[in-house]
């Protein structure tokens, strides 16, 4: 079917000449020669695309296009791209229009034209539908952002195993979680912990959606999850079962058990979804590398749905025992744990591992409003990229962050300036804090210290590969709520970190765009960025 | 029954069970039962019985052995023969 484009010009020889250029490459063309036209051909129609001159005398482009915004709010129907044209280089009127969409200066190349118009007129967009979190200050997405709001910290001494000899004994462990409330024992005992925190995580979230799965739509839902290690408990448990008692002690579902895509595969069984089903493993930043290839896939029309995000469960004896020996983990605060983790802080020695899940139900735009979703935000922008750096060491330059973070809010099409929050990797370790602040500081100039910062995970830890999803999840809420959360046990300032990181208490604070890092071993960045739905 | 073979086979018992997810009560009204034909298990739920009676049994079953043991009793049978072997 023909796209509709809707021309807004008062210029006539521009409409006659974008009339004749449209209908030759097929397009169904409406012309109008005012800003008052354009708002009734609105009322009474739907388009794909809207070309609006910005220059335009009574309603000017970027007031006629403020109109269209509310005029498709009240009838509940999703925004229409928008292209300015402009022959004018009126940086402050551009300015504004880039807020509403892209901007095209006259003379402009015919092809290139032609090239944007068909981009912005066949673009989907993804909405969040659903949420799912257990995390150690929280099981489920109420009790987390309580938690996150009152600043409670979910870092204890470890009780899952002997800490004797180990230089950290504290974790963010997930207390009182019973998978059996999530899944049936059949599932339960035949996963490993890391796909139980997943698995439940995603119920949560597919509840959370209420999204309907059927016979229809089953093929056109995907999954797609991250996980940084996978199932590592019952792979040293197995590995000792077979050191002390031989090889045909060996569990006959070892392997299923501890492969990283346990989780996606377990969902989709689970759930009957014939769609996608993939695991990312880019260790810390391996969910929001989840997400945003979620983000992808639905807009490259692969499916209409992905249940996305990450689950990791990493407190054991060996995998512990490495991070121990990598000496990144904190390990002044012993017998302080709820005050060890301090990202930005100067006292600040090293990560506290932590373990959960956070799933999010990412969804094209239309087909949420069809199902009347309730519709949480919308992701706008996602990048990832190496820097190709070292395999524990971040570049010390920053360079690779910074670069993350300019990409990500050029997909979403936006200003640095834009950015009204964001959700640091802050790990906590003296090098990401002093590292990032310095990329921020890069991407963002002087605007860099007017936007409140704040880690997720001076509260719940470093989750890994489930880091990006949870702190994805915290960025939502905080979205939806127009509360920040804050970065917890802030006393100390760095004159290496300066920036506002929201110490100690929650912020009151209206939030349209926010944007979350994570940075992970090897060098791999990801970076996402969403905005409010209105 | 002696004490020693009551222990084997409550064993047995609890691992059906466990694995089977169905009720003492049924594998003892009919120990003959199949465990694929009649008792719902599919392959997988096969291995892990065979795998849970060589962890708990300490006994070793190879794959030609494999092949009959599809019920209750084959499986009673045949583990107390083995243990019998090792004596």
């Amino acid at each position: 079917m023909a796209k509709k484009i809707l021309v807004v010009d008062d210029d006539p020889s521009v409409l006659k000449s974008l009339e004749k250029l449209f209908k030759k490459e097929g397009y169904d063309v409406t012309c109008v020669s005012s800003g008052k036209q354009a708002l009734d051909c609105i009322e009474r129609r739907d388009f794909d695309l809207v070309i609006v001159d910005i220059r335009m005398p009574d309603l000017d482009g970027v007031e006629t296009v403020r109109n269209i915004k509310e005029i498709r709010t009240n009838q509940s129907k999703p925004d229409i791209p928008v292209l300015f044209i402009t022959g004018f280089s009126d940086v402050v009127a551009i300015d504004k229009a880039k807020q509403y969409g892209e901007v095209v200066l006259k003379p402009f190349d015919l092809g290139e034209f032609l090239i944007r118009v068909k981009q912005q007129s066949t673009k989907r967009r993804v909405v969040i539908t659903g949420l799912g979190v257990v995390a150690p200050n929280g099981i489920g997405k109420d009790e987390f952002w309580e938690a996150n709001i009152k600043g409670k910290s979910g870092v204890n001494r470890i009780r899952s195993f002997d800490t004797a000899g180990y230089n950290s004994k504290i974790a963010a462990e997930v207390l009182d979680f019973d998978p059996l409330k999530y899944m049936p024992n059949s599932v339960a005992k035949r996963v490993d912990r890391y796909a139980q925190l997943g698995i439940a995580a995603a119920n949560m979230a597919v509840e959370d959606s209420r999204l309907n799965i059927e016979e229809e739509n089953k093929y056109n839902i995907g999954v797609c999850i991250g996980t940084g290690l996978g199932g590592v408990l019952f792979h040293e448990e197995q590995m000792m079962e077979i050191k002390i008692k031989g090889p045909h002690h060996a569990h006959p579902l070892g392997v299923p058990k501890i492969s990283p895509n346990a989780v996606p595969a377990q969902i989709a069984i689970q759930l009957g979804l014939k769609g996608i089903n993939l695991a990312i493993s880019t260790a810390c930043a391996s969910s929001t590398n989840a997400i945003g290839q979620a983000f992808d896939i639905i807009r490259l029309k692969r499916a209409d749905v992905v249940i996305t995000g990450g689950t990791e469960a990493p407190i054991t004896p060996f995998t512990f025992a490495a991070y121990d020996s990598l000496r990144v983990l904190s390990n002044k605060r012993n017998d302080m744990p709820q005050e060890a983790s301090r990202p930005f802080d100067k006292d600040r020695d090293g990560f506290i591992l932590g373990e959960g899940a956070g799933i999010l139900i990412l969804e094209e735009l239309e087909h949420a409003i069809k199902r009347g979703a309730h519709i949480y935000s919308e992701i706008i922008g996602y990048s990832t990229t190496s820097g190709a750096y070292h395999m524990v060491i971040p570049d010390p330059t920053g360079d690779d962050a910074s670069r993350v973070m300019e990409l990500a809010i050029k997909d979403a099409n936006i200003n640095p300036e834009d950015i009204d929050y964001i959700n640091a990797h802050g790990t906590s370790t003296q090098a990401n804090d002093r590292i990032e602040t310095q990329a921020i500081k890069t991407v963002f100039d002087k605007y860099a210290y007017r936007i409140p910062i704040s880690s997720t995970k001076s509260m719940i830890g470093h989750l890994i590969g489930a880091a990006g999803a949870v702190e994805a999840i915290v960025c939502v809420l905080v979205i939806e709520n127009s509360l920040i959360p804050p970065t917890i046990n802030y006393k100390y300032k760095d004159p290496d970190c300066d920036l506002d990181y929201v110490p100690n208490e929650a912020r009151r604070q209206k939030v349209n765009i926010a944007l979350s890092n994570s940075f992970g071993f090897g060098s791999c960045n990801a970076c996402i960025v969403l905005r409010r739905y209105k | 029954m002696s004490d020693i073979k009551k222990n084997i086979e409550e064993r047995l018992e609890d691992i059906v069970a466990e694995i089977l997810e169905i009720d003492k009560k049924e594998i003892r009204n009919n120990k003959d039962a199949d465990f694929f034909k009649d008792l719902g298990a599919d392959s997988m739920l096969g291995l892990e019985i065979i795998a849970a009676v060589e962890r708990k049994y300490d006994i070793k079953i190879e794959d030609e052995e494999v092949q009959g043991l599809s019920t209750f009793n084959n499986i009673l049978n045949f583990i107390n023969k083995k243990l019998g072997q090792q004596k």
